[in-house]
């Protein structure tokens, strides 16, 4: 495709458009076919506007990647980085050569421009929280066009993971200086303010706006319902031959709310690769439509830990149940009183293995024999269905008292109602069963647990002011360094909603942490400061036994989701089982970059 | 006559103004607004605190720290100036947003009016004036069943059985070759080969219900007294049911006519969403969920007006039919 | 004309008795006496008191409880009764296969296990039921977490068939008395409800509901949550009727017999109730039976969108929305079953609605 517009001139040749030293295209997988050829355009769909899923498949250009296995950092678009000896000062050096999508070369001026505007009060971009050491944000020096400095007030050995870490951040400091400072107000006399500035600034929607993704954003039709992306030429990855990457042309990506206009599509062999949106639940009927659709199916390791998990909110607002809440033998009986293998039968058809709410079971922090011994410690703690174990634990708990129904009494002589919430039954369907096998468990137990369903919105907003008493999240994690709520709690979510929110906003709101939490929370800031990697995976094992011996604090249902990708026949080089593709944060499946992806138009 | 017009007019404008007014009040009811969830969002994914600040100044900046009226004052100067607000979710412009998908709602609206008018009109004046005879009744069954299955389920049992019987996947307006190519015949036929099945689940509803009410008040007329005089008058039967006893039997239908409007407007909505059409009703749908309330607004207030002005209609042309209306 | 002319005869020798009787039958008791002379319309009014009594009495009639949760019975097809002189009325066991790439269950009926079929059967936990067997006996097959649909049906039809009611009967009042009102007194009043009606209309049902639902507390229990919920709905429905009952009023408004009453100093009300509404009767009745299936149906697009009946309630709507997947339309077409009771109860009520309203039409005869 660009070949003819080289010829006309209108492009230059392929040795000024590429970088000196391009990336090379890891293909460490099963599924990887060789050099593809060019050509073709990849038909899939998209559920969102904002392209969320898309962004994950090739809408990460960092300055380091996460590997393929997620084990550390490769070189992104820069070659190399290197702290000083205490951890405060970072240096990075980016590739010679880089060009954005129009050409214009990419340097450190971007990067600056981009911390500029953090700095600046009137724009929306705030310091990322990464960046803070003991409430102080870091300075930014670009000596030279190829070379970052970041100086931070203490040690921060966690900023390169920071920058690799999902699409979000290099989505906003690959910021295009030569095209917005335009609707910038202080370099252009036509804008006051930010308001056209960051609306040029949203990489789904502008295709004016340069990239340096593999596609850059070509059309966006009907309010986001057709988008079509194409081939950039500029993009600095490149295969083992040396052939600038992608091979395919175009993409063409539909929005499609609906879950059975999507099954129909993936029939009809309308979609030629799709990695996300595609339910388990429909399984039988997609390997059954393969050969009229002309399709396989693949199953990718999620690496979840919690197909959902349940969350139990530490501060809740009703005093008497916060009370039993933080009583650890309350949520051991909680935990004892789900039928894991039924929830495993019933909603996922066996699919899944029943356990314990944990992060990934591929997470980098347990590798080795003793991270493995100590995961399989995590996933087997209190999973087993024992109803006789819970209401023996609820006995001691002096819960002996009962109401007329059978149920039991709190310590203020009420009824003890459990109220979870669980999203509608055409939204997710999964949870919704799983609801009800909890709640048959735990009314067995003597606990009124009642479902509440809210709608759409309202269900997340109680989560995340933490209104809820129970509630239910997937959980899935490979990096508890740059995600870390799923054992240590730094954010407003899942079951420590308050105590995240005093972490988060540094003292000013929520709950201040007490008794585990606090623990909890000196070890996260203990990593942060530590310089050794190992020794870091250390403390989050010594996190994890704590969650051990004093959680759950999130109960565990089933796990391991296999995830089910879609790919046409004609559509080659994806991995059979690729990375784990649960957590957004390491950005799967564009770790695999499926930019060597290619279409052949003759079966084999 | 044309005084009747313009009185109808003027009173419709209050009238507007009470649902902006409502509309924008209602949506807000759920706890929260749109940017706590938002906020939400962005931490799930991103984890970091700078969001909150982000946050704040978005809701400056759109105005939602301040009291109700006045955010509905700003939304309805601007709205009276053509400039909607923007939508939070999609982060443009409404109008954009709207006008884009706008066309194709209207399509497929008045082409199930149509649809329903056209059909069930006939028939339940076949059906009245056969009545109690097999056609009748296999007509009136017909016509139950028709009412009584949901749209959401016919939607997609249709859309699965052209697949499995034609081989051809049906849902969009467009297929993919025909997409965002130039209008051309080819395209245009393309176009009615997917209208079909919308057109028909939506109509499916409104033109039962509709043929038992025709079929109804036809048999009402065709019972009163002035009926027997033209018959004794020797008139045909033909003049009779047409000149004297539809024309007055038409007359509830005309002004349920500006009722169906928003039923066949967001009655598709659903419909839109199961086949997957670029249409306002999932906009306004998913507007709704998120609470983005300038596009939720607009759309709420698009239909209001589509609404009083097909009720408008539909006055005056029962004033055309009926004279003894005018002079009120 | 001509084709009325056979039931004019049957009436007159139905009611060989002395005419001074038929002189002297109040309004509603004529209404009963033609309309009992329509033998669809009876069938159909028995339809529905029959569904009414096996939905109140689902405990009785229901082979198994609603929300039995059967793991390794999931997505059974329909079995079906046999007869034979030795074992009497039973069903055939089951086998079954697991699809080792889908992990699903795939059954066939077993001829070698019989289990007999017993009438008042007493189940696990003690219940009393109409029909039930120590095995397996599933009428209408199962869903995906192995509960009997038959039973669902049953249980689903006391949601759906009650609250329907509810909402119609609150519509129809407020309908016909504001409508004939308005058409009546015209003037101001009458612009007054219009603009009002107009409001109302204006609302698309979605936005109304889903802010009534996010209101609702979180502890109420999923049926009164569904009554609250349906009496909004009405509150804003009884404006179509009205609408229309005022197009006939304002028709009938100027008739003769409407001046002679007045002339008569007869009151407004007077008039209104014994002259005009009687008159509407019959579209008031029309509009209400149509208007049933609409709330039924109403109550599915709410499960649609998931406001509807809370688990583990179930409702007829509930159990179509669970159906409303492309994998159950091909695999599992079974569940689509409960489409038949909302169809059946829909044609029974506009039958009904239909016989009713030639009862009750003056003119007709």
């Amino acid at each position: 495709m660009l070949a003819w517009r080289v010829a006309r001139g209108q492009l230059p040749p392929l040795a000024d458009r590429l970088p000196e030293k391009p990336l090379v295209a890891g293909h460490a997988f099963e599924g990887y076919e060789g050099p593809g050829v060019y050509g073709g355009t990849w038909h899939r769909y998209h559920v969102n506007p904002d392209l969320g899923t898309w962004k994950m498949v090739a809408g990460y250009a960092p300055l380091m990647r996460w590997t393929y296995d997620c084990s550390g950092l490769e070189a992104g678009l820069a070659e190399s980085w290197a702290f000083n000896d205490d951890g405060t000062v970072l240096t990075l050096r980016l590739r010679k050569g880089l060009r954005w999508s129009d050409g214009h070369p990419y340097t450190s001026e971007s990067f600056a421009f981009w911390y500029e505007l953090c700095l600046d009060g009137r724009h929306e971009y705030v310091p990322p929280v990464w960046c803070r050491v003991g409430g102080e944000a870091m300075t930014v020096q670009t000596p030279d066009e190829r070379t970052i400095v970041m100086k931070f007030a203490g040690p921060n050995w966690l900023a390169p993971l920071w920058l690799a870490t999902g699409f979000w951040w290099c989505d906003w400091y690959n910021i295009p200086k030569h095209y917005m400072v335009r609707f910038h107000p202080d370099y252009s006399d036509e804008h006051d303010d930010f308001i056209e500035f960051q609306r040029k600034n949203l990489t789904h929607l502008n295709p004016d706006r340069p990239s340096m993704w593999p596609w850059r954003l070509a059309t966006v039709e009907q309010g986001g319902y057709r988008v079509t992306l194409e081939r950039n030429p500029y993009y600095y990855v490149v295969d083992d031959l040396g052939r600038q990457l992608p091979y395919i042309d175009r993409v063409k990506t539909h929005l499609v709310p609906d879950p059975q206009v999507r099954v129909l599509k993936i029939l009809a062999g309308e979609v030629d690769c799709q990695y996300r949106a595609v339910e388990l639940r429909d399984l039988a009927l997609y390997l059954k439509g393969r050969d009229q659709g002309g399709y396989r199916v693949l199953r990718w390791p999620s690496g979840s830990g919690g197909n959902p998990s349940i969350l139990v909110n530490w501060s809740d607002n009703d005093p008497a149940l916060r009370k039993l809440i933080r009583d650890v033998r309350f949520r051991k009986a909680l935990a004892a009183g789900i039928d894991r293998a039924k929830c495993n039968q019933i909603a996922w058809r066996g699919l899944l293995e029943p356990q314990a709410a944990t992060i990934s079971r591929e997470a980098w922090h347990f590798h080795g024999p003793e991270g493995k011994k100590l995961f399989a410690q995590w996933e087997q703690a209190d999973a087993q269905f024992d109803l006789k174990k819970a209401n023996a634990l609820l006995d001691e708990m002096n819960l002996t008292r009962r109401d007329a129904d059978g149920y039991r009494l709190r310590a203020d002589g009420k009824r003890l109602t459990l109220i979870m919430d669980v999203p509608a039954g055409n939204l997710n369907l999964q949870e919704n069963d799983i609801g009800l096998i909890i709640q048959a468990g735990w009314r067995a137990m003597g606990i009124d647990a009642v479902l509440n369903t809210p709608p759409g919105a309202e269900l997340v907003l109680r989560r995340r002011l933490g209104e809820f008493t129970i509630s239910m999240h997937g959980e899935a994690e490979m990096d508890l360094f740059t995600y870390p709520d799923w054992v240590f709690p730094t954010n407003p979510l899942y079951c420590h909603p308050k105590v995240g929110l005093w972490y988060q906003s540094g003292g000013q709101k929520g709950e201040a942490p007490t008794g585990v939490m606090k623990r909890l929370l000196d070890i996260y800031d203990e990593i942060k400061k530590e310089k050794d990697i190992d020794a870091r995976h250390g403390l989050v094992r010594q996190a994890v036994r704590i969650h051990i011996e004093e959680g759950p604090f999130h109960l565990g249902t089933a796990a391991r989701l296999p995830h089910v990708v879609i790919a046409s026949n004609r559509f080659r080089n994806v991995p059979t089982s690729g990375p784990v593709l649960g957590p957004w944060a390491v950005v799967s499946p564009a770790i695999s970059f499926p930019e060597q992806c290619f279409i052949r138009e003759a079966p084999p | 006559m044309i005084a009747y017009v313009i009185r109808r007019c003027l009173l419709a404008i209050p009238t507007l103004l009470a649902i902006t007014m409502i509309s924008f009040v209602i949506i807000q009811l759920p706890e929260g607004d749109y940017l706590d969830r938002k906020i939400q969002q962005l931490e799930e994914q991103y984890g970091d605190s700078s969001s909150l600040a982000r946050v704040e100044e978005l809701r400056v900046r759109y105005g939602l720290d301040r009291p109700m009226p006045v955010r509905y004052a700003k939304w309805i100067w601007g709205f009276v100036r053509g400039d909607f607000g923007e939508s939070f979710e999609y982060e443009r412009e409404v109008n954009e947003l709207i006008w884009e998908r706008l066309a194709f709602t209207v399509l497929i609206s008045v082409a199930s009016l149509l649809f329903t008018y056209a059909v069930a009109i006939p028939l339940g004046i076949y059906s009245a004036t056969h009545q109690y005879k097999w056609s009748d009744h296999l007509l009136t069954f017909l016509s139950f069943v028709g009412m009584s299955l949901p749209a959401f389920l016919v939607a997609l049992a249709l859309m699965v059985f052209a697949f499995e019987v034609f081989g051809v996947p049906l849902f969009g307006l467009f297929s993919s070759y025909y997409e965002g190519a130039p209008w051309t015949w080819g395209k245009f036929a393309d176009l009615l080969k997917h209208l079909w099945i919308p057109v028909v689940v939506v109509g499916l509803n409104g033109t039962a219900g509709l043929m038992r009410i025709m079929r109804g008040n036809l048999l009402d007329v065709l019972g009163q007294p002035f009926v027997l005089t033209a018959r004794a008058k020797g008139l045909a039967e033909r003049v009779v049911v047409f000149k004297h006893a539809v024309r007055i039997a038409v007359n509830p239908l005309i002004s349920i006519l500006g009722m169906s409007l928003p039923t066949i407007l967001s009655g598709s909505a659903i419909v839109s969403i199961v086949l997957g059409l670029p249409t306002v009703g999932p906009l306004l749908l998913k507007s709704l969920l998120s609470e983005d309330i300038y596009l939720a607004g607009t759309l709420i207030t698009m239909l209001s007006v589509l609404l009083v002005a097909g009720n408008l209609l539909a006055d005056i042309a029962l004033a055309w039919v009926d004279p003894r209306i005018r002079y009120e | 004309m001509s084709s009325d002319a056979p039931q004019l005869d049957a009436d007159a020798t139905a009611e060989a008795e002395p005419a001074a009787e038929l002189g002297t039958l109040s309004y509603r008791q004529l209404i009963w006496r033609r309309f009992r002379r329509r033998k669809l319309a009876m069938f159909c009014a028995g339809v529905l008191v029959l569904f009414y009594v096996v939905a109140v009495g689902a405990g009785f009639f229901a082979p198994y409880h609603y929300a039995a949760i059967r793991t390794e019975l999931r997505h059974v097809p329909p079995q079906s009764l046999h007869y034979s002189g030795s074992h009497g009325l039973h069903v055939y066991g089951l086998k079954s296969v697991r699809n080792p790439e889908t992990m699903e269950l795939e059954f066939t009926p077993d001829p070698r296990q019989i289990h007999a079929v017993r009438f008042l059967h007493r189940d696990d936990a003690g219940r009393l039921c109409l029909v039930g067997s120590d095995g397996p006996m599933f009428l209408l097959g199962t869903d995906r977490m192995g509960r009997d649909l038959l039973s669902r049906i049953l249980y689903g039809g006391r949601v759906s068939l009650t609250v329907g009611l509810v909402g119609v009967m609150l519509s129809l009042v407020l309908g016909s008395i504001l409508g004939t009102v308005s058409g009546y007194f015209g003037g101001w009043i009458d612009i007054l409800i219009q603009r009002f009606i107009e409001i109302l209309a204006a609302f698309p049902a979605i936005p109304l509901w889903m802010a009534l639902a996010a209101a609702l507390p979180a502890g109420w229990s999923s049926i009164k949550v569904y009554f609250g919920i349906t009496v909004i709905l009405s509150l804003v429905s009884w404006g179509g009727l009205a609408r229309q009952v005022r197009g006939k009023v304002l028709a009938y408004r100027e008739q003769d017999f409407v001046l002679a009453a007045r002339a008569a100093c007869a009151g407004h009300w007077h008039i209104i109730t014994r002259h005009l509404l009687p008159g509407c009767y019959s579209h008031i009745i029309v509009i209400s039976t149509l208007a049933i299936p609409g709330m039924i149906l109403g109550e599915t697009a709410l499960s649609f969108l998931g406001l509807g009946i809370r688990p583990p309630m179930t409702s007829w709507g509930v159990l179509l929305e669970e159906a409303q997947r492309v994998t159950v339309l091909l695999h599992y077409p079974w569940l689509l079953l409960p489409a038949v009771p909302v169809l059946v109860v829909v044609i029974a009520y506009n039958f009904l609605g239909d016989a009713l309203r030639d009862a009750a039409d003056p003119y007709s005869d």
